[in-house]
């Protein structure tokens, strides 16, 4: 597990990561969600040990993180802007990790980057950008390391080979011990592979929650009443996170199962009544507005 | 879970992005060691510059060992292995995946600074023993000569050691480039320029400061490598100048009178790696890409740096304004303002951000006006500085008489380069050789030097030295405390005649400015390679007995007075060339008139001491006035050529031989205004002899027809 307790990282007085408490637990496939400046990055460094926090702790399975090369070993971290030494071959790069990543695992690294047409005598300088991140990625997860922290990683990789990493992802968390934690600002790409997400917001955490939880108890009903006054006792046992209305069309957003809600509707003799899923923006739009956050204005893709 | 692979394949690992500088300093290397010595020892080479075996063997060790280009590439290679190794701490991308691995700070730490050494020292080591190794295939090799390149591999490795250990404190404290490099230079340039600027406003402000070359900016700064640099090239220079490299040199004058360099060094690498060590350790590392890492350092480094850039500008103005205080003080300004927007756009990248940092802007602008009202208004009080009779022990004086240059020649030449004392006598200043030569202990010499310092300071600080003939000297205190003071003043000998007989009766001030106590007489007696006596016309080579001459000499010197040889001009010189340490150098010994004992013994030797006007053959005598203002060629000055032998003769009794009045003491009264050219037009080669008038025996005719009163 990793903890991230009371954590504030300022530059130059101003703070970009401000009093973050987290967790993140093992076997999830965890999402940082958040605008652009959140402070995501900022956040995922102190997590590598890269950055020391100004306040509070960060420990990987107990252990500090920060000048503890025990603890570090437990990650691999992919950023935003992945690093090769200069003219070096993938091959090259496989070699250096192993020195790195005792648990490094090159069979399944030339298996996997033959597999995504990667040459391993190609310098990675004349690799495109896509082939740039796929590379890094099959290192990450040939050094076999308990997290794999991607910092936008699946950013510039075509839907394809998102999707082929997102199995690898997967095989790898079936297989072993596993948590793959992702950064991104880009929600409908995390929606479909995630099932923990924490959202941050200027610096600090909004909510950390199980995305199944979430949408099992978030729910969008789509209503058109014969009489206003059907509304109120649709309604009444139902707590009304959003509402709107256009022409004789109720859009609600409410939270409870969906046995609960459909049952709550189909007592009153409504004209027509629909419940939705959620995507998981429409879940974090709710949920932060209901905090207070215009989350709209904030989350645009 | 950490990286289980061992120190030394994260070595053979970081390597492989060490390659380039490597390759580029075994090329450089390669030309320096064995080509260069293999093109310097061909026979032909050898034959053709006529140099001995022996020669060519000295001139390997040179080549081998430690020389000027050791250092350059020292200091050079540093720089470069430093911001290599540790340059990745200026991107993000590679912070981000060299902190984030399973790596202790102190191994990735260690792993680069080890590979930084190796790729200085292993091509170097190769290449200085090819060299050895093609040395002794052209049979111009010793077994010292390589003992001695291993020594100076070693020695060269500690100057690496200190820059690189500055440079890499220089990539923790920035974060780029750019500022690394100015970092590193200002490491390394801070202190001398500092020391260099405060001694040119000693200089500027202070009428009684001199500069000693012995304290030279690069021998005394502490905390750049220069210092140790500078001895280790002196003792060196020396050692190759004088001896051989064999087991003698090389265990006791080279590795025991190194050591206080090795020492300098040694404590400059643990300081600057301890420094480093700690940057290392507490950068912050989200510095990448910034100008500097560490926010509190920016307050310090611009108030240090505003005192040195503000006092350049003071220094500049000054010189362009001849001096003008004002324009010093508007230069003052105009530099703490400058340097402040300079730091500032420097450290944010920003011009708008020059106003930041107020308070360090107020210290270093207090530091620097502080700095100049110290000098401009002597609040330390320098220049009034002249200790009581009771402070001092003992004194020594170079008053700067018109034979002073001659007479103490000897000094830097007669040195012994002997371990453990001698190594900035090669660069010496004689006039301080001489100061630290004598030393006057007696109460009477002593009270007569405060005085003659005395009278100096009532001259050039009350400003009543206008009109007066002053003589530039320097006087150095030792005082009872063990305190050195050094200072100039100007003897004014019209009014301290006293003073100046009571200096001469000291028979330790004749022996020390003449360089005669027995020892040194027995020595440069025994070197003397030629004597030559001048009248001021003819010049004689003699065979006379150095040693009686000099002994004769000195009991001369400790019967005269000032007041004897005052205004006189010696009636000859004696010359003698000595062969000292392979150099060829030569003493002068003027002769006057009331050295009886030296006169007799030269005179038993046959000698024509005086030259006389009646045995001058000559068709013409040219008189020259130069006493007329305004003359922009030299030939333009007025001149009257006279060819009657009775105006002739009347003339040359009026003149002194011109070479011998470089040899007098005290040349007031010639003023080197009525120059006098005698020449015999009648030979087929047209000898021209060189005469100055005497004030007061210029004859009447000469006056009027040159227009002089």
């Amino acid at each position: 597990m990793i903890e991230i307790k009371n954590v504030t990282k300022k530059f130059e007085d101003r703070p970009v990561v401000d009093h973050v408490n987290l967790e993140i637990s093992e076997g999830n496939f965890f999402a940082l969600i958040g605008t652009n400046g959140a402070g995501k990055s900022t956040l995922f460094r102190m997590m590598c040990g890269i950055y020391r926090p100004d306040e509070g702790e960060i420990l990987i399975d107990g252990e500090p993180v920060y000048d503890h090369p025990e603890a570090k070993g437990k990650f691999f971290f992919i950023a935003d802007e992945p690093y090769f030494f200069a003219n070096a071959t993938l091959k090259e790069m496989e070699k250096y990790y192993r020195t790195v990543y005792p648990n490094f695992d090159a069979a399944m690294f030339e298996d996997y980057a033959g597999k995504f047409g990667l040459e391993l005598k190609r310098k990675i300088n004349t690799f495109s950008k896509g082939m740039r991140k796929q590379a890094i990625l099959l290192l990450g997860l040939a050094a076999k390391t308990k997290y794999l922290i991607c910092d936008e990683t699946f950013d510039g990789l075509d839907p394809v080979m998102r999707q082929g990493m997102k199995t690898l992802m997967a095989k790898e968390m079936e297989d072993r011990e596993f948590t793959p934690i992702l950064a991104s600002h880009n929600l409908r790409e995390t929606e479909d592979i995630c099932d923990h997400v924490g959202l941050l917001h200027k610096g600090g955490v909004l909510l950390s929650k199980d995305l199944m939880d979430m949408k099992l108890n978030i729910q969008k009903v789509q209503c058109v009443f014969q009489e206003e006054s059907q509304k109120e006792t649709a309604l009444a046992d139902l707590e009304v996170m959003q509402e709107e209305k256009r022409g004789s069309l109720y859009t609600f957003t409410v939270r409870g199962t969906r046995e609960e809600v459909t049952n709550c509707f189909a007592q009153v003799d409504t004209v027509f009544y629909e419940a939705l899923p959620l995507s998981l923006e429409e879940i974090f739009i709710s949920e932060t507005e209901v905090v207070g956050y215009d989350v709209k204005k904030l989350i645009l893709d | 879970m950490t990286s289980r692979s061992s120190f030394w394949i994260d070595l053979k690992e970081n390597s492989k992005r060490r390659l380039w500088p490597f390759a580029v300093f075994t090329v450089i290397l390669f030309f320096v060691y064995p080509i260069m010595i293999s093109m310097d020892l061909r026979p032909e080479e050898i034959e053709n510059n006529g140099r001995t075996l022996l020669e060519a063997q000295r001139n390997t060790t040179y080549l081998l060992g430690y020389n000027p280009f050791t250092s350059i590439f020292a200091i050079a290679a540093a720089i470069i292995c430093a911001v290599q190794g540790f340059g990745y701490l200026y991107h993000r991308d590679r912070v981000d995946m060299m902190q984030s691995q399973p790596v202790s700070p102190a191994r990735r730490f260690f792993v680069i600074y080890v590979n930084g050494i190796l790729v200085y020292l292993i091509p170097n080591l190769v290449m200085v023993l090819l060299g050895n190794v093609v040395a002794g295939a052209l049979k111009c090799l010793s077994p010292w000569t390589t003992l001695y390149s291993m020594w100076s591999i070693g020695t060269g490795l500690l100057v690496f050691l200190v820059v690189y250990h500055m440079t890499i404190l220089a990539v923790m404290l920035t974060g780029n480039l750019i500022i690394t490099l100015l970092g590193t230079a200002t490491f390394l340039g801070y202190e001398l320029m500092l020391r260099l600027i405060l001694n040119e406003m000693h200089s500027l402000y202070f009428a009684s400061y001199v500069t000693r070359y012995d304290q030279n900016v690069f021998e005394k700064s502490i905390t750049t490598p220069f210092s140790a640099i500078y001895r280790l090239h002196a003792l060196i220079d020396n050692i190759l100048l004088v001896n051989e490299i064999n087991g003698e040199t090389i265990w006791r004058k080279l590795i025991v009178g190194t050591l206080p360099a090795i020492g300098i060094l040694l404590a400059q690498i643990i300081i600057y790696f301890a420094l480093a060590w700690i940057a290392y350790r507490k950068r912050p590392m989200e510095a990448a890409g910034r100008a500097m890492a560490f926010e509190k350092s920016k307050g310090i480094i611009k108030a240090l740096l505003i005192l040195l850039g503000a006092l350049v500008f003071l220094l500049i103005m000054k010189s362009l304004a001849q001096d003008t205080e004002v324009y010093a003080l508007i230069g003052l300004i105009a530099g703490i303002l400058i340097m402040q927007v300079l730091m500032e756009t420097i450290f944010e990248y920003d011009f708008k951000a020059f106003a930041k940092r107020k308070r360090w802007f107020a210290l270093g602008a207090v530091m620097t006006v502080g700095c100049y009202l110290f000098f401009m208004a002597d609040l330390s009080g320098y220049d009034r500085y002249v200790p009581s009779v009771a402070d001092v022990d003992h004194v020594s004086i170079r008053i700067g008489f018109q034979n002073s240059n001659d007479i103490i020649y000897l000094y830097d030449n007669y040195k012994d380069y002997s371990y453990g004392n001698s190594y900035a006598y090669g660069y010496g200043d004689r006039s301080f050789d001489l100061l630290d030569e004598m030393k006057l202990t007696d109460p009477g010499t002593i009270a007569a030097v405060i005085s003659l310092a005395q009278k100096s300071m009532d001259g050039t600080i009350n400003g009543e030295d206008t009109d007066k003939y002053g003589m530039w000297s320097t006087v150095k205190y030792t005082l009872k405390n063990g305190k050195e003071v050094c200072r100039a003043l100007t003897v004014y000998s019209e009014e301290s005649e006293d003073e100046l007989n009571s200096i001469f009766a000291d028979r330790t001030y004749q022996d020390s400015y003449y360089q005669m106590d027995d020892e040194t007489i027995q020595v440069l007696s025994a070197s003397v390679d030629q004597i030559q006596y001048t009248n001021g016309l003819e010049y004689t080579t003699v065979n006379i007995d150095p040693k009686t001459f000099q002994e004769a000499y000195r009991n001369d010197l400790h019967r005269m007075s000032y007041s004897s040889v005052k205004g006189e001009v010696p009636i000859g010189i004696v010359t003698m060339d000595i062969k000292m340490n392979r150099n060829y150098i030569t003493k002068q010994f003027p002769v006057f008139e009331t050295y009886q004992e030296t006169i007799a013994y030269l005179r038993g030797e046959g000698l024509s001491l005086k030259w006389e006007a009646q045995n001058i053959v000559a068709s013409q005598v040219k008189v020259i006035n130069y006493d007329v203002p305004d003359v922009e060629y030299f030939e333009d000055y007025p001149s009257v050529v006279y060819t009657d032998p009775v105006q002739m003769s009347e003339i040359l009794n009026a003149c002194v031989p011109y070479s011998l009045i470089y040899s007098a003491y005290d040349t007031e009264r010639f003023n080197d205004l009525l120059d006098v050219e005698v020449s015999d037009r009648r030979e087929a080669v047209e000898t021209v002899d060189s005469f100055e008038l005497i004030p007061e025996l210029v004859p009447a005719f000469v006056k009027s027809d040159l227009g002089i009163e």
